[in-house]
């Protein structure tokens, strides 16, 4: 308040100075840096993993995880790069 | 301006300095950011080719698998490590914590060390998980 009382009327007016969102601002960018370390690892591991899924190139599976896929009458790409659990392809382990 | 203006002596800049450990991890950070965004994109067009069906995947998965490709990608995960650890390093110089000389250069080279360790322990991982 005292600081408001200080400022003249034009620079009232006119608004500048910091948006007083700083602290706020410094301490999400913080919160989310952090969280974002274990999600970090999170992703590459995930990645890593996929890179062992298989794609079944050109066979079909009993396991329809594409049903637009499914409906066009193609050979069904199992996703098991992404979807580990739904991958009951002919080329699994 | 105009062109009869005499050179003046500029202040020393950048290139004057020789490299050191702390100038090149600082623009090191900065650069593999810009990289993860390109990576980013990347990720998402494999993404959509995983989507897009069998054919569309085995292209991008053949261009993955070139020497090419290959390099990129463990350039990608060098930069993601690098930014990982480098990020690390700055939350705690944020907690107002390893200023001093000495520290700074021992947390720039476990930096370095760190990643590139993370970089080839993830590189084992993926070729013991594919083959």
């Amino acid at each position: 308040m005292g600081k408001e009382l200080m400022r003249s009327p034009l620079g009232r007016a006119l608004g500048l100075g910091s948006a007083k969102h700083g602290v706020e601002q410094w301490r999400v960018e913080r919160v989310t840096a952090i969280a974002l370390v274990p999600l970090t690892v999170w992703f590459a591991a995930s990645i890593v993993v996929a890179s062992g899924g298989r794609l079944s190139i050109g066979r079909p599976s009993r396991q329809a995880t594409m049903s637009i896929s499914a409906e066009r009458g193609q050979e069904l790409p199992v996703v098991s790069p992404l979807l580990p659990e739904c991958s009951v392809g002919p080329e699994e382990d | 301006m105009a062109s009869s203006t005499p050179m003046r002596p500029l202040s020393p800049h950048i290139q004057i300095y020789r490299p050191q450990l702390t100038s090149v991890l600082s623009i090191a950070n900065r650069i593999t950011g810009v990289v993860l965004s390109f990576c980013a994109v990347a990720l998402v067009v494999w993404l959509i080719s995983v989507a897009a069906g069998p054919q569309a995947y085995s292209t991008i998965h053949g261009f993955i698998r070139s020497w090419f490709g290959q390099i990129l990608l463990f350039g990608c995960t060098y930069s993601f490590f690098l930014h990982l650890c480098g990020g690390i390093r700055h939350l705690v110089w944020d907690a107002v914590y390893g200023f001093e000389l000495r520290t700074i250069y021992t947390s720039g080279w476990t930096v370095v060390v760190t990643s590139a360790a993370l970089t080839l322990i993830t590189w084992t991982a993926g070729m013991r998980f594919e083959g």
